[in-house]
């Protein structure tokens, strides 16, 4: 089901939290709103969800004004950050709380909590109490109580912030079939670049209560339009650029050939680490030289730092890098972007 | 995926070491200053609690002699006038007293309860720094004896309040009259005496209350009532029985309300053992007996009242 | 304007709450030896109501026989009876006793010492009426100390020209206004008697449960304002919440003294109750001597004239009258007249049969 988030406006005494954010989330499509702690997506997600209201905009479900409407009132569901579960029932009583409070028939509750434990492979758990759960089975508990009461819209609220490394992913890959088999709209906020590009659609990328920029992940990481964005998604390389003659530009590692020429008279240039290339081949001009001030070793690659400038790139190349190597590398033209903010 | 799911410790043996606090120790030591710390407390309650219980108990069973005192001859009069055969032949007396005990008791107990959730929600949600103000005004009371602020009441619901003539204006008074002694009166002593035993415990888990659960279960289509009773009551439950107990007890035992603001009119069952203790005119084994019914009852209700909490009690 | 509701007088409520806040100063008063061990002068101790002597009096024994006088105070007979037994027989040396209905159980407590009444030659002071007590034949355990009556305060002008009839109780019809019974059980009892035109110490069942009845019935009256004390009932009719109160006589004096005019103490036409209270010395008393000595010093003329002087109730030592004031022995509230004297009927023990009277009035309490 399609959302609309139209010019919401949301303060906190004189905090700003969200400052008039427009979205059109597609129906069936799995969204992340990724930014900082503080950027305002959690308001966002809140909003969405019924949980606060905002100063001044409107929220649409298909095309249906439900600002006003409460949070028990919208076929949303939530899963929270902490979870959220009630420690005084057990897990098959927290899966079907909600079809209770709309005092669905006790009948059809039991086959829908055990489809729904199924889901979530809680299988055999069901009369246990949410304490002697572990992290990842309450998050799947989390799951299934929302998603039992099908909502046109899931919402996600970090879900995996307490989780660790090896079970997030997991859990990522996990959440992302679950939606391809149940479709329906999924919104997810994460401050983990790595989970909004493994599990959306689409990357919504937040900053002080703004949306910066939005797309497919590849979209977000490849065609960054802001230094922020660019920094927070992945890692870069920064190079301020003054524009030169002939679409070149200036920088401290001399005249460059970026992919476009510079609009205006300073700019930054991006590259990411994996792009810069090493060894370098012949048909590069952009040609940049220096001395491996770090190099470290990550198994399937090494991680280079280059002085005087700081220039980082990895390599996969055949013969590993010492420090005080001195080395050529190269900035191809068509990943070397031009940023203005 | 697998995930390991917590296992309970293994028994261990009482010699095995383990860490307490940064220090070697062992499951026995532990429990030995374990039991020294707690000595005291037990011997406190077994000294002034159990054991005058248990005198209590026996004296319930022995006879009143004929200037009144205790003669230990064994005998089951004190219960057979417990349950209404007395001097008159059978009368409902003791039952009325027990009934009205225990209504003025729970009504007390049932509308502290009621106030006390807004109010703690109220002051929990006061910033930090007038949260203490509102603390302290709400234990101010209790800096005054209680008879005294039962005597205030006589001021406050005198003829010439301000009270009483606002209650005469809209007609829930004669004009001119006092709304004392009444049973309004009477709960309204109880009520405010009693009320701030109730809202200190439901505050202090107000304040530590999970507003999680509560937007949890808003999301999952509750209405006010039912967040109240998923998310907020299930939260405060242990401060809710801690504070009925803190409640009701007392206000099982108090006579001094209800003599006062009600006019000694009835008896409770606080007066009835009070008065049967008396040397002289009174029957001490029989009030012994009385004393103990009144034990066991408070305790009976108590237990109802838990289970009918049933298993919330688990949890926390 | 309500008075202050800790001020018990002689007689205060048989409210119970009131021994809570007493059991620190009987802690006190168990502590009390091992302090006056310490201190070169004997001492006496006196457990009294409060404000019932005039303090003055204690100063002038202590002068006298060059001792230390201390007042530890009960606020209820019921709870001075149960403090001799628990151990106040072997710590007070002076006991007051709360009228006669008292004795009877004090002398069959064990608590109480016979008294030589070589010790006492001032006892020849006492009135023809209270030489020979039935309470107490020949106060072989107890001198009589101050004497009233349990009458009733009320407003002056709703007092029928044909004189007060307790029907403005009992008798829904008859009723004058708001009225405060007394919560007092033997009185109220006594009143019910004196009512249905029975001894005023009856424990006959059949006029137990007449009394039963009527006191149910006048509790359920509208007009009705509640059991209280003495200082209770007579704090409501001068605030003007109740229009009459069964009080007790001394209660009612202090009133009548400082609002003249506007109250008036009547014996009911039906009667009303009569009391004597007492001194006696404790049974293990540790210091007897001085006792003794305190016993005679009460029954000297002077000090008795001071004595009631002071408490506004009535003396029975006949050799003191000449030196009362004149406005006291005038006043029907202290010294009620020939005509009403022979309303009044002396309250007294029942013994074993006391507790007829307590369940009786559990019964009037619980409905």
């Amino acid at each position: 089901m399609s959302i609309n988030v139209i010019a919401v406006h949301k303060t906190y005494g004189t905090t700003l939290a969200l400052s008039n954010v427009d979205l059109i989330v597609k129906p069936g499509e799995f969204i992340t709103l990724l930014g900082p702690s503080g950027c305002g997506k959690t308001t966002l997600l809140r909003i969405i969800a019924g949980l606060e209201r905002p100063d001044s905009g409107y929220i649409h479900l298909d095309g249906k004004d439900i600002t006003h409407d409460k949070a028990n009132q919208r076929p949303i569901n939530t899963v929270f950050q902490s979870y959220a579960l009630f420690p005084h029932l057990n897990i098959r009583d927290n899966i079907a709380f909600g079809l209770r409070s709309r005092r669905v028939p006790e009948a059809e509750i039991g086959p829908r909590v055990d489809q729904a434990v199924s889901l979530v492979r809680l299988d055999g758990m069901t009369d246990r109490r949410t304490h002697q759960l572990s992290g990842g089975q309450q998050q799947r508990v989390a799951l299934a109580r929302a998603l039992i009461n099908e909502p046109k819209v899931l919402l996600l609220d970090e879900p995996m912030s307490a989780l660790d490394a090896n079970l997030r992913v997991a859990l990522q890959i996990e959440l992302r079939a679950l939606h391809r088999r149940l479709g329906g709209t999924f919104i997810l906020v994460t401050h983990d670049q790595d989970e909004a590009l493994t599990v959306s659609d689409r990357v919504i990328v937040m900053n002080k209560g703004r949306i910066i920029q939005q797309g497919t992940p590849s979209e977000v990481y490849q065609r960054p339009t802001s230094r922020f964005v660019a920094s927070f998604l992945g890692h870069a390389n920064f190079i301020d650029a003054k524009r030169g003659s002939s679409g070149m530009a200036e920088t401290a590692y001399g005249p460059l050939r970026p992919q476009e020429p510079l609009s205006e008279e300073n700019a930054t240039l991006c590259i990411r680490p994996e792009e810069v290339l090493y060894p370098i081949p012949q048909t590069c001009t952009n040609r940049v030289s220096g001395t491996v001030r770090e190099a470290i070793y990550r198994g399937d690659h090494q991680e280079i730092w280059l002085d005087p400038q700081g220039l980082r790139f990895t390599t996969s190349g055949c013969t590993p890098l010492k420090i005080g190597d001195h080395i050529e590398v190269g900035l191809p033209t068509d990943n070397l972007r031009v940023l203005y903010a | 995926m697998p995930e390991p799911t917590p296992t309970p410790l293994p028994a261990s043996c009482p010699d095995t070491p383990l860490v307490w606090r940064g220090g070697l120790s062992t499951p026995r030591k532990l429990r030995r200053i374990g039991s020294l710390l707690g000595a005291p407390a037990f011997m406190w309650l077994g000294l002034f609690f159990i054991l005058p219980g248990l005198l209590l108990l026996a004296i319930a069973f022995a006879t009143r002699s004929p200037t009144g005192g205790i003669e230990w001859t064994f005998t089951l009069d004190n219960f057979r006038r417990l349950v209404g055969y007395g001097s008159f032949g059978w009368s409902p007396a003791n039952g009325q007293i027990i009934l009205r005990s225990v209504t003025i008791a729970a009504a007390t107990t049932v509308i502290c309860m009621i106030l006390a959730y807004p109010l703690a929600f109220f002051i929990a949600c006061r910033p930090a720094s007038s949260r203490m103000l509102w603390l302290i005004v709400l234990t101010v009371p209790f800096w005054t004896n209680l008879i005294v602020r039962t005597y205030a009441w006589l001021i406050m619901l005198g003829p010439e309040s301000p009270i009483t003539r606002l209650a005469a204006m809209v007609g829930l008074a004669e004009p001119g009259a006092a709304l004392y002694p009444s049973t309004t009166a009477t709960m309204l002593g109880m009520i405010t005496a009693f009320l701030p035993f109730m809202v200190m415990p439901i505050y202090s888990s107000v304040e530590k209350i999970n507003w999680n659960l509560l937007e949890a279960a808003q999301d999952l289509y509750c209405s006010r009532w039912g967040t109240f009773r998923h998310a907020i009551l299930p939260q405060t439950y242990s401060a809710l029985f801690v504070g009925v107990i803190l409640t009701f007890i007392p206000a099982m035992g108090t006579f001094l309300i209800s003599d006062i603001l009600g006019g000694a009119r009835f008896m409770l069952i606080g007066n009835l053992i009070q008065t049967q203790f008396t040397f002289g005119s009174g029957n001490p084994p029989y009030a012994a007996a009385l004393a103990f019914v009144l034990i066991l009852l408070t305790l009976i209700i108590i237990a109802l009242f838990s289970r009918l909490g049933g298993k919330r009690e688990e949890l926390v | 304007m309500l008075t202050d509701p800790f001020k018990s007088t002689r007689r205060p409520s048989l409210m119970p709450w009131r021994n809570i806040a007493l059991i620190a100063t009987a802690l006190a008063s168990f502590a009390a030896p091992s302090i006056a061990k310490a201190e070169e002068k004997p001492v006496l101790t006196i457990f009294n109501w409060s404000e019932y002597i005039d303090p003055e009096v204690y100063r002038q024994f202590e002068k006298e026989f060059n001792c230390i006088v201390k007042e530890t105070n009960f606020e209820t007979p019921e709870e001075a009876l149960n403090k001799m037994v628990a151990g106040g027989s072997r710590t007070f040396d002076i006991c007051a006793v709360g009228g006669g209905f008292k004795m009877q159980a004090g002398i069959a407590m064990d608590v109480l010492k016979k008294l030589d009444h070589s010790k006492i030659p001032n006892i020849k002071n006492l009135g023809p009426l209270f030489q020979n007590p039935a309470y107490d034949p020949g106060n072989s355990y107890s001198i009589p100390y101050q004497w009233g009556t349990t009458g009733v305060l009320i407003r002056k002008e709703l007092l029928p020209a044909e004189g007060f009839s307790m029907s403005a109780f009992f008798d829904e019809k008859k009723q004058l206004g708001r009225f405060v019974l007394i919560d007092s059980t033997i009185e109220m009892i006594g009143y019910a008697h004196l009512y249905h035109g029975k001894s005023v110490n009856s424990v006959e069942l059949p006029d137990l449960k007449k009394a039963i009845d009527l006191l149910t019935v006048a509790k359920g009256s509208k007009n009705f304002m509640g059991f209280d004390g003495g200082v209770g009932g007579r704090s409501k009719v001068v605030a003007g919440t109740a229009d009459y109160a069964i009080v007790y006589n001394g209660d009612a004096n202090r009133v009548l003294n400082e609002n003249p005019g506007k109250f008036a103490y009547v014996i009911p036409k039906e009667g009303a109750p009569l009391w004597i209270d007492q001194l006696c010395i404790a049974k293990d008393a540790p210091n007897p001597e001085l006792a003794y000595a305190f016993l005679n010093y009460v029954l000297d003329p002077k000090i008795g004239a001071q004595i009631s002087a002071w408490t506004k109730y009535a003396t029975p030592n006949q050799a003191a009258k000449p030196f009362l004031p004149a406005e006291d022995l005038a006043s029907l509230a202290i010294y009620p007249d020939e005509e009403t004297e022979k309303r009044l009927q002396l309250l007294e023990g029942v013994g074993e049969k006391e507790t007829l009277r307590t369940e009786a009035w559990t019964a009037i309490k619980a409905d």
